[in-house]
């Protein structure tokens, strides 16, 4: 059984003068222990996604509209509050992108970490203490038992999101959803805190949702991707055959968008036009206004998500055509 | 083409340290120490580093929005120290500025034909209908429909935004433009927009860049040669390929090793070189060479002396970059 399966979530957001659906029928499954990822650009919704799954969007504005998210075979959007909390802190963590949004500036880091162990593990201050120590050496901050005592502040930022990781692994959850963890910090180091969370999650057996726009860092660290486009996803399967041959062509415009380190130099050819204005969503496929392959029914007809070769799904009019021609 | 047009010579900036009510000064922090380069006419010369790194406070003093701590640069054979203030605004015109974030560096209650138009009437360049005509064009120039005059900023996304600081940039005629990370904020696929309009503006105005970013593949793409920044100093620099075939500092390789490719097959076979500790505050700069307590081939004399820029076309500053082909080796795909 996946651990994870999100069945049409679909979330609404009630703004002033209109109503728009940033989520929009996204189906996703997480098996133990993977690493899948969602790829998009800014405004597709991959936020939006990560904090209705963990029942953390206020409402209003935000109204979780239809769907299903099974996790261990439990739909958290219908758990009550108690027993979603108690699954939140020892289940199921997240990791934002501004460790500061998790933290809290007026307690020790100690302490933060030491009271959702002593609340979901049922350890002794004494027992959560000796264990905060040993976090903060996994996450291999320098000193660690002395800076149980430091607070927030005064650690850097690459420090602090490795505080925040400590924090979230600490209860050792079956699923750690990461929101473009690394994003606000340098290369060295957002390869340094990728690789720690990649081997404390191989270690523990614990599965990620690895949310990101870089897709280097994808082809790094998740072996099944989820592309994100306006609210849907418009492809997903495993990493390596994504890559190689792309079958949406979004993912296909992505790939060409990107300059590489590793090979000749090539013209870029970027995505002509913008993401759409999410209250002004074309009435067929999202993607078509920007799309150099879009036909009539495009503009009329919004594809579903269809599984067109082994584990790979895509949602366009076009891809059995795409695949057609890429196939020797 | 060739020919050098901006010489930096031992260009210092320091900023005060300051404590107590009375802001007494305690020390300084060089946020780029005795820097010099040459940048020739037509190329793009991009400034990589780490953030704090000083490619920022850099790039300010060559241009001289804050005057250097010491050192010169010398623009098209004039000295900008030697210059009067009348004769600074002047060659102001020719050197203009693009920046990160076109979210904040666009004044959001002025339309945006206005804003274009801003620089041509403090120059005056142009007026009236004349300044219109010349908006329209430059609107058309970096790929914005001349209804665009009419809007505000909010109007417009971050790539449509970033156009509008080109056209801005452009409209006093510039031959040398410093673009600080003008592609970071923005997402791919208009990335890739605003790099090959910068590139194709490039070709097309004969203009020389100076490009600052930390994204390596985009560095690739955009320079034709690369200087890597390091606590303020420059620890290597040679033409772009050189750089990417053939990386001479620990630095530069562990910057190489981190940055990721788009594709599994290769990430699965790549070794990555880890550092050891982060990047240092330029306020506790290391003795001898400021990356010895990172470096993985650091040897005694890396922690006593501080090894300069050496070799012509490709410098580099350190004292172990002998061994720089088995480091690169060790880090690149099996
Ligand atoms: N609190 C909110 N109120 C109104 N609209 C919102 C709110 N949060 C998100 N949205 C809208 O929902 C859409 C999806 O936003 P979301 O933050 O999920 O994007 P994202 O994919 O995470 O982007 P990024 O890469 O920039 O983080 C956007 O159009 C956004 O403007
Ligand atoms: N006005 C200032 N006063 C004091 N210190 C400063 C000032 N401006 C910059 N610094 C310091 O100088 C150093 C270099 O900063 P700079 O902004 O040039 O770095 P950068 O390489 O541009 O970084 P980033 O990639 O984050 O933009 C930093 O340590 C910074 O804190
Ligand atoms: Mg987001
Ligand atoms: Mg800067």
């Amino acid at each position: 059984m996946a651990l994870l399966s999100v069945r049409g979530l679909k979330t609404q957001f009630a703004l002033r003068d209109r109503t728009i659906t940033p989520v929009d029928g996204v189906d996703l499954e997480v098996e133990p222990g993977e690493t899948t990822a969602i790829v998009g650009e800014s405004g597709s919704g991959k936020s939006v996604f990560a904090l209705s799954i963990m029942r953390l969007l206020p409402t209003p504005p935000a109204t979780i509209t239809g769907g299903q998210v099974l996790f261990e075979g439990r739909d958290l959007l219908t758990m009550d509050e108690r027993d979603l909390r108690a699954v939140r802190g020892a289940k199921l963590a997240m990791i934002f992108q501004e460790p500061m949004t998790a933290l809290n500036p007026v307690l020790t880091v100690g302490r933060q970490l030491t009271e959702a162990m002593e609340r979901h593990r049922g350890l002794t201050p004494r027992q959560a203490t000796a264990r905060a120590g040993d976090l903060l050496k996994m996450v291999e901050i320098p000193d660690a038992a002395a800076r149980l005592r430091a607070f927030p502040h005064q650690f850097s930022g690459g420090m602090r999101q490795r505080v925040m990781i400590a924090m979230a692994l600490s209860c050792e959850p079956r699923l750690v959803i990461a929101d473009e963890p690394t994003t606000a910090l340098d290369v060295t180091t957002q390869a340094e805190i990728l690789d720690l969370v990649r081997r404390l999650c191989r270690d523990t057996g614990t599965a990620m949702i690895l949310i990101t726009h870089d897709l280097g860092v994808v082809a790094r660290y998740a072996s099944r991707v989820n592309v994100m486009y306006a609210g849907r996803l418009v492809e997903q399967g495993p990493a390596e055959a994504l890559y190689g041959r792309p079958l949406h062509p979004y993912t296909r415009g992505l790939l060409a968008s990107v300059p590489r380190v590793d090979r000749p130099l090539a013209k870029l050819q970027p995505i002509k036009g913008t993401p759409p204005d999410p209250a002004k969503l074309p009435p067929g496929c999202a993607f078509a206004p920007r799309c150099e392959l879009a036909i009539e029914r495009c503009r009329g007809e919004r594809p579903g998500l269809e599984l067109l070769l082994d584990n790979r799904r895509a949602a366009c009019w076009r891809a059995t055509e795409v695949l057609a021609e890429a196939s020797p | 083409m060739s020919g050098v047009f901006v010489e930096v010579e031992s260009l210092t900036k320091a900023f005060p340290i300051t404590a107590g009510l009375m802001r007494r000064k305690v020390g300084e922090v060089r946020a780029v120490d005795e820097v010099s380069l040459s940048i020739r006419r037509g190329e793009t010369l991009a400034l990589v580093g780490e953030s704090g790194s000083g490619k920022t406070t850099l790039a300010r003093a060559i241009l001289h929005v804050e005057p250097a701590t010491s050192g010169r640069v010398v623009f098209d054979g004039t000295d900008l120290a030697a210059l009067d203030a009348g004769q600074l605004r002047a060659i102001r015109r020719r050197l203009q500025m693009v920046f990160q974030d076109p979210y904040s560096s666009l004044n959001p209650r002025m339309r945006v034909g206005a804003i274009i138009a801003e620089p041509l009437v403090v120059h005056g360049l142009r007026s009236g209908r004349a300044a219109i005509d010349e908006v329209r064009r430059l609107l058309a120039l970096v790929g914005l429909p001349p209804d665009a005059a009419e809007r505000f900023p909010h109007e417009f996304s971050g790539g449509q935004r970033q156009r509008v600081g080109i056209a801005r940039a452009l409209a006093v005629t510039p031959d040398f433009i410093v673009a600080d990370e003008p592609v970071s904020a923005l997402d791919v696929s208009i990335q890739a927009q605003i790099l090959s309009l910068l590139e194709e503006l490039r070709e097309r105005l004969k203009l020389t860049y100076l490009f600052i970013g930390h994204d390596l593949a985009v560095i690739r793409y955009i320079a034709t040669r690369v200087a890597v920044m390091y606590l303020g100093r420059i620890v290597e620099i040679a033409d772009r390929d050189d750089l990417f075939a053939r990386p001479r500092h620990p630095y530069t390789i562990s910057l190489l090793s981190a940055a990721p490719v788009p594709d599994p097959r290769i990430e699965a076979t790549r070794q990555r070189l880890a550092l050891k500790g982060e990047i240092p505050s330029p306020v506790a700069r290391p003795a001898g060479c400021a990356f010895h307590p990172r470096c993985p081939l650091a040897v005694d004399r890396c922690r006593r002396e501080r090894p300069d820029l050496s070799g012509d076309r490709h410098a580099v500053a350190c004292w172990r970059s002998d061994e720089a082909p088995a480091l690169l080796a060790a880090a690149s795909p099996r």
